[in-house]
């Protein structure tokens, strides 16, 4: 479906776009003219006035005389009022000047040939699309391996045993007062909402220069990164503002299942809460097809409150800091991480403004599986 | 006429273990003639069940016979991870076997695995907001 419609976006744009430059630079025929008059042609719409540069020449084909508007293949006009004038003084008026037209239709012709450099990026949505469905379709007709099939025709060598352990470096930054800083985690949303911040910005400074048709083409795209784009700036902007910055450190990492470790909060501000509440969090994450989709189901499985504390106000020169324990209960699963399943813990912050939205902060650590832990039989001595 | 299948056991008759333990067990291709075996491939690996898309990790696997034919019994032996754990979770799930797979001369390959629990994580269950 997504290739369909990869294909059919980059037939349109092809034919409506590329075929005619394609056309202009191959299959025209060179011969001379004069140049008879110019001007600034305009386009005027709801959207305000656009231009483009008009050349009317005179010029021989097929042994018949020909007087024309002519340009350029593309007949797109748009905003760059200046540097339309600058083309127009370009060509002077009586003047002699190589032209090329279609031997098809000897009544049109171009004054400049080449290709639009902007038209590539409008090839390159559709060659996205299609290459974006052509993986997703390869895996589908791969099919899913059973897992018993997969480890019993797994090539050697065997994949690494601890695949599935994260690597607890990868959450820690230098601590102040404790011995290890978590890092935060940026959510998923937040980077699909920078990605779709580039995508609009670069999208609407293609877009704005040009005329309706590129507008409407592109509109579909550019409004829906542009409603991402909204969405995740207003969650990046409550999160910032309301959040300040929050830090927190814990007094051993990796951690395992019984143990307990020392945890410092440290909330910058100014800022003035109904509640402040740090909680201990396992979270399971499974990511599965549906259809040609992605989802990722996550649930939570483990929740301790390790500080709840109501009606909080923070200076702008005096940070709160807070220093308490969590324990890891015993028994519970230490950190998963494989390609579609996981097992997550993380210390979570969670302010609740006054009136605004709430906002979560989330710390992941690592959990790994105790040591030395075969548990003593009855009447056996454990060293 | 016995039915053609791979019977796998574990020694002791256990099915809990814990990382650094010594698993071992033995293997039979049952109902097929030592001719007719051309290779036995033994694994023991972790897989994933729930909702999400399978994952496997292999962590032992050893090929008996390649080319030469292999025995219609035999034992197998490896010393277990510290993890994963086996796991009951909500949208998890982590199921440890040792399974052995028969490639027969003529006809389909044969299968036979033994299920396991590594470690001593506790049934999950969703934790209220």
């Amino acid at each position: 479906m997504v290739t369909g419609c990869g294909v059919f976006a980059g037939m349109i744009v092809a034919y409506v776009r590329l075929l005619p430059e394609w056309r202009a630079n191959h299959d025209y025929v060179e011969t001379r003219c004069v140049v008879i008059d110019k001007r600034l042609a305009e386009s005027r719409s709801d959207d305000g006035v656009t231009w483009r540069p008009e050349f009317f020449v005179r010029y021989t084909a097929g042994g018949r005389e020909f007087r024309v508007w002519a340009y350029d293949a593309l007949g797109v006009y748009s905003n760059f009022r200046s540097t339309h004038q600058r083309t127009l003084a370009q060509f002077t008026v009586g003047q002699e000047y190589p032209v090329w037209y279609d031997p098809a239709q000897p009544e049109k012709a171009v004054l400049v040939r080449g290709y639009t450099w902007w038209l590539f990026l409008f090839l390159l949505i559709p060659v996205v699309i299609f290459l974006f469905g052509l993986v997703r379709g390869l895996r589908i007709l791969r099919g899913p391996v059973s897992p018993a099939t997969a480890a019993a025709g797994a090539a050697t060598p065997a994949p690494p045993v601890h695949a599935w352990a994260p690597d607890p470096a990868a959450c820690e930054v230098p601590g102040t007062l404790l011995r290890v800083g978590l890092r935060p985690l940026v959510s998923p949303a937040q980077i699909r909402g920078l990605a779709a911040a580039l995508f609009a910005a670069g999208a609407a400074f293609v877009v704005s220069g040009l005329g309706w048709f590129p507008l409407v083409c592109s509109a579909p795209l550019t409004l829906g990164a542009g409603s991402l784009l909204l969405l995740a700036s207003a969650g990046v902007l409550v999160v910032g503002l309301r959040a300040r910055k929050t830090a927190v450190e814990i007094s051993t990492h990796p951690v395992r299942p019984g143990e307990a470790f020392g945890v410092l909060l440290r909330q910058q501000g100014p800022l003035r809460l109904r509640r402040l509440r740090v909680s201990l969090v396992c979270e399971e994450k499974a990511s599965y097809r549906q259809g040609t989709d992605t989802r990722t189901e996550t649930r939570c499985v483990c929740r301790r409150n390790l500080l709840d504390r109501p009606d909080v106000v923070i200076e702008r020169d005096m940070p709160l800091e807070w220093q308490g324990e969590a324990a890891l209960p015993r028994g519970v699963m230490h950190s998963l991480k494989a390609a579609h399943n996981e097992v997550r813990w993380k210390l979570v912050v969670r302010g609740e403004p006054a009136r605004l939205p709430a906002f979560n902060r989330d710390f992941p650590f690592v959990v790994v599986p105790p040591a030395g832990a075969r548990p003593a039989a009855p009447g056996e001595d454990v060293p | 006429m016995n039915e053609i299948s791979v019977v796998v056991q574990l020694d002791g008759g256990r099915d809990v273990f814990w990382p650094g333990e010594r698993l071992s067990g033995r293997y039979r291709v049952v109902g097929v003639g030592p001719d007719e075996i051309q290779e036995v491939a033994v694994s023991v690996h972790w897989f994933t069940e729930g909702k999400g898309e399978s994952d496997v990790g292999v962590h032992y696997q050893e090929e008996f016979g390649a080319g030469t034919g292999a025995a219609a019994e035999g034992p197998f032996a490896t010393t277990l991870p510290a993890g994963p754990w086996s796991y009951d979770g909500v949208l998890v799930k982590v199921i440890w076997c040792a399974q052995v797979r028969a490639t027969l001369r003529r006809g389909k390959p044969l299968e036979g695995l033994v299920y396991f629990w590594l470690g001593d994580v506790a049934t999950a269950t969703e934790a209220s907001p």
